[in-house]
């Protein structure tokens, strides 16, 4: 394996780093894999991830590019570019596989978002005809039936209730800031046009992987509501696909981590066929 | 910001230099980060700060220990001399590169006792400013534990059901047994030498541990400053991380130190 670091895209503003395999261990005709933010976490990922993701997709023969957003972690601000965030991103995400390439001659992609990370890598897998691969962890969600029934049944959960007594015991200090921590949001798309966007990458023969977590609970809680939630494309067996119910959405737990990279290398060397698996 | 790998190919270390802007300064700053979970929150303050101290004339170097970030190595495979040596490295890299004659540490945390301990063992150093110094290792890894207690409140996951020293993680990062053995081993008030230079100690509120630290400088008639800056906003740890105050303070000590 070897790590460089590398600059490009709009004023030489983005900075990243390259990480490829042994020439010997090349996997050929393999996606490259390009990571950026989360949230604001700069490009080495949330607990190290998107480092030890690179290097183990190394190890099986794959080259990923981690690289930082403008303005985030450790590439500048543009001066041009405007003030649209969203757009800022998917251009920047664009100049990243145009980067690889120019100068690595790669032709197929793989995007892997999370959170956030999943808006650009959304946008530019339906734009943009050479990503393969689209990886979606904790993206878009919509409640439905089943949603509502178990929001409810959660106060059946022993485990909820313990919680709850062992919170009313912090010192108040503690529990305030826990609490003010909880306030996130999130812009979705239409649920019809995601709908739509699924369908044309799995005509386009795009391999994608969903994958939610326990950290989603607000508006996802169960394994089969993301089945139920794009029910017209009937999903199951297309996709690859995970629940990881007692993970957090930063996959704080370094075994709920292992977890998930052992997922996406398998999914990213197209080793594991698509089915839906439980945390 | 020019990033760059230094080090040896097979241990080789990720680093950023931030150029002096305008008039360069004879003296450089070498940012010592703090670990595990306050790295992840801190990033993006070390930027901040590394841009402020190159807009005065400092030419600048932050970088990732072994086993963190973009650096070599496993993450459990962290040991405080290890990261130790990973100091000295970065300040002759920043020699090297831009010619400054003398550097000076800026180390957050466990990164302040990492700073003192490579001058202690020899690293020449211009000026040591301890932001939020871990003092008393065993005070610190007490602190991380009661916020690991916070974290499970907020979510469904079971509070940590072994002690640190069995289960070998803190706040989601792996926490070897060697190293946490090493931290404990840190006392910064029980020193028995201090670095023969100018120590400033930023904090946004006292502790009795400060207090302890500041009476044994006072011992040992070393010039020391202490520097109470007083948090923004809502208060607590994360806030603090995050304040530009500490930021503007240590860039004016180091202005006045240079």
């Amino acid at each position: 394996m070897r790590e460089r670091i590398c600059t490009f895209g709009p004023e030489q503003s983005l900075v990243g780093i390259l990480t490829e395999p042994d020439p010997a261990k090349v996997l050929p005709d393999a996606p490259a894999v390009v990571l950026s933010n989360v949230g604001l976490n700069h490009h080495v990922g949330p607990y190290r991830l998107w480092v030890e993701l690179a290097r183990q997709l190394a190890g099986r023969g794959i080259t990923t590019l981690r690289f930082d957003l403008s303005g985030l972690g450790d590439s500048r601000p543009r001066r041009e570019g405007g003030s649209d965030e969203f757009q800022r991103a998917r251009e920047e995400t664009r100049a990243a596989l145009d980067y690889l390439e120019q100068k690595k001659g790669q032709k197929r992609f793989a995007l892997i978002g999370l959170c956030s990370g999943v808006d650009s890598a959304h946008a530019v897998t339906v734009e943009d005809p050479r990503v393969v691969g689209a990886a979606f962890i904790d993206g878009y969600t919509y409640r439905t039936l089943g949603y509502h029934l178990r929001f409810h049944l959660r106060y059946l959960s022993p485990r909820r209730w313990t919680r709850f007594l062992r919170k009313r015991k912090l010192p108040a200090q503690l529990r305030e800031a826990g609490e003010a921590d909880e306030v996130y949001t999130r812009e979705y798309p239409e649920r019809s046009q995601l709908t739509q966007d699924y369908k044309a990458l799995m005509e386009r023969g795009v391999s994608l992987c969903f994958v939610f977590t326990g950290g989603m609970g607000l508006s996802f809680n169960h394994e089969r509501q993301f089945y139920e939630m794009l029910s017209p494309l009937k999903l199951e067996g297309r996709v690859t696909y995970a629940f990881y119910p007692r993970a957090d959405h930063l996959f704080s737990v370094p075994e709920d981590r292992a977890e998930l990279l052992r997922k996406l290398t398998a999914w990213t060397v197209g080793t594991v066929p698509p089915r839906a698996l439980t945390g | 910001m020019t990033p760059c790998f230094f080090g040896t190919s097979e241990r080789q270390l990720f680093g950023i230099h931030h150029p002096a802007q305008g008039a360069e300064r004879a003296t450089g700053v070498v940012l010592c980060y703090p670990a595990a979970q306050e790295y992840m929150l801190t990033h993006w303050a070390f930027r901040k700060l590394a841009g402020m101290l190159a807009r005065e004339g400092f030419h600048v170097f932050r970088f990732d220990y072994y086993g963190t970030g973009d650096s070599a190595g496993e993450a459990h495979e962290g040991r405080v001399a290890t990261w130790v040596q990973d100091i000295r490295n970065a300040a002759n890299e920043l020699q090297d590169v831009t010619g400054v004659q003398r550097v000076a540490l800026v180390g957050f945390r466990l990164g302040a006792a990492l700073a003192v301990r490579a001058a202690v063992e020899g690293l020449s150093t211009a000026a040591l400013v301890l932001w939020e110094p871990l003092v008393q290792g065993e005070a610190w890894l007490q602190e991380l534990e009661l916020l690991q207690a916070r974290r499970a409140t907020r979510t469904l996951f079971p509070q940590p059901e072994s002690p640190l020293e069995v289960r070998e993680e803190l706040l989601g990062f792996p926490f070897p047994r060697a190293l946490r053995d090493d931290i404990l081993a840190l006392d910064l008030a029980a020193l028995p030498a201090w670095p023969s230079t100018r120590t400033h100690l930023v904090a946004g509120a006292p502790r009795p541990e400060y207090q302890r630290l500041q009476e044994h400088l006072e011992r040992t008639g070393l010039p020391f400053q202490h520097h109470l800056v007083p948090e923004e906003g809502a208060g607590g740890q994360e806030s603090a991380l995050l304040s530009n105050r500490s930021l503007q303070t240590i860039t004016t000590l180091l202005k006045e130190a240079a």
